[in-house]
């Protein structure tokens, strides 16, 4: 007999699909009309159906490495399609944020993010490293202020770039920690001769999610849509705050605070819109047709609520602050600094982990040649 | 001959129009001197059939021949009652409807079709039911008291029917008695059930229509439908019971798990077979028989002897749902248990698929397509399954404490004699396609090839325990009709109602033995010189026992060797210059027959050089009538039955497929006689293969064309 690796069927694993969102997993008889109907899946060795009979049989390793559950991008043809009600767009999505828990590094916080039972800790910590910035910076809790409304008398610029930058700069760094076990795992169980450069093909990646062309090719245009939204509002936001930090770090005063109609300002803005448009035709997608949004699962929620609540409360404080509302402005400044801080500490481990490994996952992809969904681009109108 | 005859031309549906009647008129008048010959535009309305009764009453008629369309239409307006016969004419599909109109050809194939009506109608004997003389028994014998056999005994007790069920076991329930659960009866067909033997059981026991006999063994049964005599022993003595009909519930046993070593049976004490892994459930431990240790892992091996040339070539339908409904013995016994079950297909018929889906959405149990390629005794007891081609994409290796083998059904009528039949052929039904006594089940299931025993459940073919309750009371209703009808003196089926019965002219009778070796129903005994000791009500009437009579001893009073000889002499062959071949179609009334009509009905235009006579099976083709047309003059004779082989579709089991033999014969002797063999052809045509009659004929055609005439015209 060949030495063959024992198949050891895990319980376990299954039940955290199932708790996963991925509930429905067991329905499934291996039709492979999820498959079939898929815009995006190769013909060879094509998904989602594998891993559904992976998910079944509980092959946490075989599912946590496949490149593949980061290549869908859930338009959710395969559940509406599928004739036993196994909901595979589902399943795929329990399997990247388990995924996502399984390369977390350090792996408490994975953990944290994705179980409910914790969510009061995921608040808090931001809450405590917010109020610790300023306690630091004021050397008290105590906050009373008076006179025109400057959000840097809670938190001085200073303190909240450095601060905010550090915790940026170690979560991205315990991300990229994430992703390179992935990727070393990618390598491991599901090998191929480099048929790209990895460089050109991290290029091509790049360019393929800033045109979002899988994401065109596989879905309905109001998830394109929303999805564009969200991600260049949330890039624009990004860049515009990273030119104001600048600014205030190089040269204090350089940047007009008070002055609506500031270039910076209005960009600021307008991505603001798109960010806060974008996340609400999210919400609305998946509470008015769960079918086709696929199930919306704590880690879900999680993160697409501090994404919404980051626009709104910068909102709100930006409104309340030219509106000279004291008693509003500082608390919605506070809460919004919460929510920022559990966006930018929680990447590694939340749903906006995906940016990450759907990075990789596609750019490992083309670096071996998987060509997913490129195969059929020709014949597959 | 004492006879007077109406003869009735119908010239609706195209008949008019196509053909000239004034000349049938005057077949039937002239040539024929019918005592009343009319003609009517609507032979099927209430007026012309009062016209009809008029004449029976003031001209006396007592055969009537209808001349109108096939004698599978308008059967009810054309019943006159027990006192007069008729005979149809069938000069619509047959002619009008698949002839050119206004054609000579046309007209002289209706007048020729006329003339064998009249000749048929003139030869034909008034019939009268069979009478035994004996005590008619209604009384349902039922063998086998499990499920199918309880269900099928209470279904015809509900009924009204005297019922005697005969279990060779001290105690009712068969295999579901050894059953924890069963699968489920009802809707949502998601929840194991009780067996339910103990219901079913008091049920009958109160029945005051049922009679039980436990620890009983079948010594011998004698006789025929109504009057089968039943020996019996039990504890109590023998006995003799009359009995009408027989529901023959006997049901399965496991495949021999014996021939399984290649599946780790026997090198392994923790390889077992489902009724293994039933017993541990039913004790409330599911252990490794080698230890005694709890069977956290256990794996399910599918088609384990089914589905394999080498061992049971069919699917047993039940291993795949009782797999299932153990896997969730596993895992209700031990929530960390698994039960993981590789098969070849899941096979879960009708509507037990709903189970299936319950089944499968349970996080603990493992299902696979592979092919498993080794069982082998692994390290501390375990046991190691190798398959490949699975789903997961590559070859698997599992370690279980317990390897299941799910072993197929074998009918239990192979093991051992059951009925103890006192038949000339044998003593139990025969066997059809893989040893089940099953007879030709797409049209007719439950009728085994021995009339009066019907067949239910898994003795019948491998089914799931819904179907062998649905079965039960089918052949329950089989096993009604068959009394009920029968004890009237006519035949149960196919040819229901029928009262003709064969008479054997014993006196010229030579003991050859074809007759009571071909009847397929074994309704034929023999004395010990061989001659034919007929059981009337064992009969199906298909007349092969006619068919092979080389002395043409059988006849019946409404079909016989002459009468249909008498038929091939009515008609006209006109002189080999006249360049007017003629062929007989001899065209089995079951299947050809319909599916000729259907060729009228799509306006199919056919030659008009072939007469077509039907026959009741092409069993009952005896080959004088070819002789006797090549005699005539007729160029070729071409001859359709059903469908033979394996898969026959023959009513009468294998009537075309004797008659291919005889034909072939036949061909041997053209060849000596120097005639070419190809005058004589048969040809297999299912009911719907219409176009497939045209296409054979005209290709017969032109053969017959090609070859020239039949060098005995005009001799």
């Amino acid at each position: 007999m060949p030495d063959r690796v024992m198949t050891r069927p895990d319980i376990g694993f299954v039940k955290d699909l199932k708790a996963a969102g991925g509930d429905s997993l067991k329905k499934c008889y291996q039709c492979a009309t999820c498959s079939v109907v898929c815009k995006l899946s190769p013909d060879d060795r094509p998904y989602p159906r594998k891993e559904m009979i992976w998910a079944q049989w509980g092959q946490r390793a075989k599912l946590v490495s496949d490149p593949d559950v980061w290549l869908c991008h859930q338009c959710n043809d395969c559940s509406t399609s599928c004739p036993r009600g196994a909901r595979p767009g589902d399943v795929m999505a329990a399997i990247r944020s388990f995924a996502v828990e399984h390369y977390s590094v350090p792996s408490f916080p994975g953990r944290m993010v994705r179980d409910p039972g914790y969510v009061l800790l995921a608040l808090a910590v931001p809450i405590v490293l917010v109020l610790s910035a300023h306690y630091l910076a004021n050397g008290q809790l105590l906050f009373e202020p008076t006179g025109e409304i400057h959000f840097s008398e809670f938190l001085p610029h200073l303190w909240v770039n450095l601060f905010f930058s550090f915790f940026v700069l170690a979560a991205f760094l315990c991300g990229i920690a994430g992703v390179l076990r992935f990727w070393q795992d990618m390598k491991r169980r599901r090998p191929g001769s480099p048929k790209v450069p990895i460089l050109n093909a991290a290029l091509a990646t790049f360019v393929e999610l800033a045109l979002h062309g899988k994401f065109r090719k596989c879905g309905t245009s109001t998830r394109t849509w929303t999805h564009l939204l969200i991600f260049y509002g949330f890039i624009g936001l990004f860049i515009v705050t990273g030119i104001v930090v600048i600014m205030l770090l190089v040269a204090p005063g350089s940047y007009p605070i008070n002055t609506l109609g500031h270039p910076l300002k209005i960009a600021g803005n307008a991505a603001g819109v798109l960010l806060l448009a974008g996340c609400a035709l999210a919400m609305y997608n998946r509470l008015s047709d769960p079918d086709t949004a696929g199930a919306s699962s704590y880690f879900d929620w999680f993160f697409l609520l501090i994404l919404a609540c980051v626009g709104l409360t910068g909102f709100l404080a930006e409104i309340a602050r030219f509106a000279g509302i004291r008693d509003w402005a500082y608390p919605t400044y506070f809460v919004h600094l919460v929510f920022n801080f559990a966006l930018l500490v929680y990447l590694p481990y939340s749903k906006f982990a995906h940016i990450l490994y759907r990075f990789a996952a596609i750019t490992y992809a083309k670096h071996i040649g998987l060509a997913a969904g490129d195969a059929r681009a020709g014949t597959r109108a | 001959m004492d006879s007077a005859q109406g003869v009735y031309i119908c010239t609706g549906c195209g008949i008019g129009e196509a053909i000239d009647v004034e000349k049938l008129e005057k077949v039937a008048s002239s040539e024929h001197s019918a005592k009343v010959v009319r003609t009517d535009g609507f032979l099927c309305g209430p007026e012309a059939a009062d016209r009809i009764r008029r004449d029976i009453e003031s001209e006396g008629l007592d055969r009537i021949v209808v001349c109108a369309c096939s004698m599978r239409a308008c059967t009810e307006q054309f019943d006159f009652g027990k006192g007069t016969m008729v005979e149809r004419v069938n000069v619509r599909e047959h002619v009008a409807w698949t002839q050119e109109p206004r054609n000579e050809d046309t007209d002289m194939l209706a007048q020729d079709y006329l003339r064998m009506g009249i000749v048929k109608s003139q030869k034909s004997e008034p019939l009268s039911p069979y009478e035994s003389g004996q005590e008619m028994s209604r009384t349902i014998l039922v063998v086998g008291g499990g499920m199918t056999g309880m269900t099928a005994a209470l279904a015809a007790a509900r009924a009204g029917y005297k019922v005697v069920l005969v279990e060779k076991e001290a105690r009712l329930g068969g295999e579901a008695a050894t059953l924890l659960k069963q699968l489920p009866s009802k809707p949502p067909w998601t929840d194991l059930e009780d067996p339910g033997v103990t219901l079913l059981a008091s049920r009958l026991e109160s029945s005051e229509n049922v009679t039980i006999k436990l620890g009983a063994e079948i010594l011998k049964i004698k006789g025929g439908p109504c009057l089968f005599d039943l020996s019996l022993r039990t504890a109590s003595g023998e006995e003799t019971i009359r009995i009408g009909a027989i529901v023959l519930a006997v049901g399965h046993r496991p495949y021999d798990p014996g021939k399984l070593a290649h599946l780790g049976y026997g090198q392994s004490k923790n390889v077992v077979v489902s009724a293994d892994l039933e017993r541990m459930a039913l004790d409330g431990r599911i252990v490794r028989p080698s230890d005694g240790k709890p069977a956290r892992s256990v794996v399910f091996v599918q088609c384990a002897g089914s589905r394999d040339a080498g061992h049971l070539p069919y699917c047993s339908a039940v291993c795949c749902l009782t797999s299932l409904r153990q896997a969730s013995y596993v895992r209700s016994l031990d929530p960390g248990a698994t039960a993981t079950i590789l098969y070849r297909d899941m096979r879960t018929l009708g509507l037990y698929e709903h189970y299936y889906k319950k089944a499968q959405d349970d996080d603990g149990v493992f299902l696979t397509r592979c092919e498993v390629k080794a069982v082998t005794p692994g390290e501390g007891g375990t046991v190691t399954v190798e398959a490949d081609d699975t789903l997961l994409g590559e070859p698997i290796l599992l370690e279980a404490d317990l390897v299941v083998l799910a072993n197929g059904i074998v009918p239990r009528t192979r093991e051992a004699e059951v009925l103890k039949l006192e038949y000339r052929l044998g003593p139990d039904c025969p066997e059809a396609k893989y040893g089940f006594p099953d007879s030709e089940f797409i049209c007719f299931p439950y009728e085994t090839r021995r009339t009066g025993i019907y067949a239910a459940g898994t003795v019948r073919q491998p089914m799931e325990p819904s179907a062998a309750r649905d079965d039960a009371i089918g052949a329950a209703l089989k096993a009604i009709q068959c009394v009920e009808i029968t004890s009237q003196g006519a035949a149960v089926h196919p040819r229901a109602l029928d009262i003709s019965v064969p008479d054997f002219f014993m006196q010229r009778c030579t003991q050859c033995k074809r007759c009571t070796e071909e009847c397929p129903f074994g309704a034929l005994d023999e004395d010990a010189k061989g001659t034919p000791l007929t059981n009337p009500t064992r009969c199906r009437r298909c007349g092969i026992c006619m068919g092979a009579c080389p002395e043409r001893i059988v006849s019946f009073k409404n079909y016989s060797v002459d009468m249909v000889a008498n038929m091939i002499k009515a008609c006209e062959v006109p002189p080999e210059e006249d360049e007017k071949p003629r062929v007989l179609g001899l065209i089995c009334e079951n299947d050809a027959y319909p599916a000729f009509d259907l060729a009228g009905a799509s306006r199919l235009r056919l030659s008009p050089f072939i007469r077509f006579i039907p026959v009741r099976c092409l069993g009952s083709v005896n080959i004088v009538w070819i002789s006797q047309a090549l005699d005539k003059g007729f160029d070729g004779i071409v001859l359709f039955g059903c469908k033979y082989g394996d898969d026959y579709q023959c009513h009468f089991i294998k009537g075309s497929e004797i008659c291919s033999t005889r034909m072939k014969n036949v061909g041997e002797k053209l060849q000596q006689m120097a005639l070419e063999s190809e005058r004589v052809q048969l040809h297999e045509l299912a009911v719907n293969e219409h176009a497939k009659l045209k296409q054979i004929t005209d290709e017969f055609m032109e053969t017959i064309v090609k070859v020239g005439p039949n060098p005995f015209k005009g001799f």
